[in-house]
């Protein structure tokens, strides 16, 4: 196909300020449409963004013939019906994390894809930073040897009254890390054991709840989780996810162990997003990074290239699964203390 | 003699062990006017012989019973393997000897309970070597804490990582340690977290021995038996929670071990990689940023040998090291449980000691 077709459901913050403007530095692909329920959303970020067509009606830019692919970043309530619609629709989809609330959508949405043969990718922009890019490329290339530790720390700075709106930590920000650990290891999750807070359990009781226990009924909300994995092959990580942070501490950081050397990504303080020593280096070396023209370029060019060439170069829907059944373990070692064992985590 | 030297007398010390911990104490001891070292116990008479000239103690002995027999000797340092502590400490209290005695403090909870209740029974001082709480990033940390300069504590990520003991076997030996990396290295940790955040009540976690195969120093070949690997997550007494990671094969990225900790009102790290103490708390730093405050350059060793001299003195309150190396065991135990189990452990409060 000569140009592949975006039509873009949801034009909110993340929509504004990361993929719309990464969509359209892209080679190879086109921005058709933006649908919002808000209508005046929906003017103002085709009018932003040079896009033909506007609506607040996602079905009729689903009948469009000229788009091939739809972007989908509303919040995750509407997002099963969304999807599938897409799905039956024949267009593939890209959509931000998490794929799902539950592993029970993710594994329908999955099971749709695969049926109507079209991709469901979920946006782990974290792999496509540029750090997270030449990390991959160092551990591949055995700069610090087989891997025995990881440590991986998500934060985000939204206010505590939003971790409602967003169902909590681990679901919003815990699935990058989770992600991360996968890609860059290469390996699977099988153990899991979780501590964490329960926010919503000592939060006033006039803070809004229904669409908290439209994701995962009953269930805290939290805002602090700690997390132990082990992976297929004996590795062990360590994963903390924290919802507010003071103080310029990063949106993620990561640490990884090996036999002879140490990354370290978005070392607090440190003079570059990555760091890297083995035993022989007298001090740390902060590597060259890829550049883009504007940030995640290259996330949302992978994305249409694999659509384009009928590549599979970024995440699979699986790999989305796979983090939402990591998810659903936290929860469950969190509540009932145990140790949880995943297969193809 | 009584354990508690009075007035302005040295108190007179004996060095029991001179492996490579010793050099710690016996440095610290030195920059301590009121105390001296009068003999070394070892039972390699080579190695007490050499640290005796190099720290320039009169006496040497390979019996460490004769240094606990010495009417001049008013406290012990016990500096041998683990699993000769239980024994020592019981011998050398009941010799009416103050003793600081190197962490982890026994092999087992049960041990450390039966030196608790001898110590408590003699009256003897007794402190339990975690050395790491006298660091001066340390010590500056827990007075900001102390002033609510980071709020309430949310969260405490803790890593103690060494590339591993390599000049002795026995650390690997489970007979000797049977916990591996948790008890010998992981409880400088525990203590730290509860040192600086409270009381753990809860842990979760997971254990390995990655490194199945390890070089000494000597060129000896060890296959151990024990964990080298372990990570364990906290809730503590008041609602924070925690991560430990502990490891015996760290090799570029961690300088013995690395402290986080979050709060509602601002943030530390603790020898971070490309810095020690780094602090975001404006309400005791007054600006909004991140600040590395200055920090005093004392002799290695010289706070906590000073503060156990005091001790013996009568001088300062027993900081509660036993009651804490009790403590400490009881979550390294918990840990060792949850691993073997992968189920979440609750840590049984210790019953409290007469002190």
């Amino acid at each position: 196909m000569s140009e592949v077709g975006i039509g873009v459901i949801g034009a909110g913050g993340i929509a504004r300020n990361y993929h719309l403007p990464a969509f359209q530095r892209v080679d190879g692909a086109r921005l058709i449409a933006v649908c919002d329920i808000d209508e005046q959303s929906a003017r103002e970020a085709a009018s932003r963004f040079a896009i033909p067509h506007w609506t607040t009606d996602f079905r009729a830019l689903l009948r469009r013939s000229d788009i091939e692919a739809v972007a989908v970043f509303t919040t995750y309530h509407p997002k099963r019906e969304i999807i599938l619609a897409a799905v039956e629709a024949g267009k593939h989809v890209f959509t931000q994390k998490p794929l799902a609330g539950s592993v029970a959508v993710g594994e329908e949405l999955v099971a749709a894809a695969e049926r109507a043969n079209v991709r469901l990718v979920t946006s782990f922009m974290h792999r496509y930073q540029p750090e997270s890019r030449a990390a991959r490329a160092l551990l591949e290339a055995g700069a610090i040897g087989s891997l025995d530790f990881v440590r991986h720390r998500n934060a985000t700075r939204k206010t505590f009254d939003r971790a409602v709106t967003w169902a909590g930590g681990v679901l919003d920000i815990g699935p990058h890390g989770i992600d991360l650990l996968r890609y860059l290891t290469g390996r699977s999750i099988t153990k899991v054991q979780a501590l964490t807070d329960a926010y919503s359990a000592q939060a006033a009781g006039d803070l809004p709840r229904p669409e908290v226990d439209a994701v995962v009924p009953g269930r805290p909300v939290e805002t602090l989780a700690v997390c132990n994995y082990e992976f297929d092959n004996g590795l062990l990580a360590s994963h903390e996810i924290q919802w507010t942070t003071r103080a310029g501490v990063p949106q993620f950081s990561s640490e990884y162990y090996g036999q002879t050397g140490t990354l370290l990504l978005r070392a607090p303080l440190a003079p570059g997003p990555l760091a890297h020593r083995t035993a022989s280096d007298a001090a740390w070396a902060f590597p060259d990074l890829p550049t883009e023209p504007t940030r995640g370029v290259y996330h949302h060019q992978l994305f249409v290239d694999d659509v384009r060439n009928d590549t599979r170069h970024s995440a699979s829907a699986r790999d989305g699964l796979a983090t939402l059944r990591v998810l659903e373990a936290i929860y469950v070692s969190a509540r009932d203390g145990v140790t949880v064992t995943l297969r193809g985590g | 003699m009584s354990s508690n030297a009075t007035g302005g007398e040295i108190v007179r010390v004996g060095m029991i062990g001179a492996g490579f911990i010793s050099n710690y104490h016996l440095a610290g001891l030195a920059a301590v006017p009121a105390a001296r070292v009068v003999v070394i116990a070892s039972r390699n008479g080579e190695r007490a012989a050499r640290q005796a000239a190099r720290f320039g103690i009169p006496d040497a002995t390979t019996e460490w019973r004769a240094v606990l027999d010495r009417a001049d000797a008013d406290a012990v340092v016990i500096a041998t393997p683990d699993d000769t502590h239980l024994e020592i400490a019981t011998a050398a209290a009941h010799a009416r000897k103050a003793i600081l005695l190197q962490k982890p403090m026994a092999r087992n909870s049960a041990e450390c309970r039966q030196i608790v209740g001898t110590a408590a029974d003699t009256g003897v001082v007794l402190s339990v070597s975690f050395m790491h709480r006298y660091f001066e990033e340390v010590v500056r940390l827990r007075e900001v804490l102390a002033a609510g300069g980071l709020g309430t504590i949310f969260s405490v990520r803790m890593r103690n990582a060494t590339s591993g003991p390599n000049w002795n076997s026995w650390f690997y030996d489970r007979a000797a340690v049977d916990l591996g990396v948790v008890a010998q290295l992981g409880t400088h940790g525990i203590d730290l977290v509860g040192h600086l955040v409270g009381p753990i009540e809860r842990v979760q976690g997971r254990a390995a021995c990655l490194q199945t195969e390890r070089t000494l120093r000597d060129g000896t070949v060890v296959h151990p038996e024990n964990t080298d690997h372990a990570v364990a997550i906290y809730q503590f007494r008041g609602g924070a929670i925690g991560t430990h990671e502990m490891s015996f094969a760290e090799v570029a990225g961690c300088d013995r071990f690395r402290l986080e900790i979050y709060g509602s009102e601002g943030t530390a790290w603790l020898r971070h990689p490309t810095q020690g103490l780094a602090l975001f708390a404006p309400q005791v730093v007054g600006t909004r940023g991140w600040f590395v405050p200055e920090l005093a350059d004392r002799p290695l060793g010289q706070r906590q040998h000073a503060s156990f001299i005091a001790q013996v003195r009568g001088e300062e309150a027993r900081d509660g090291t036993a009651a804490d190396g009790l403590a400490g065991m009881v979550v390294a135990e918990a840990i060792h449980e949850a691993a073997r189990t992968g189920i979440e452990q609750a840590v049984e409060t210790t019953t409290p000691l007469r002190d």
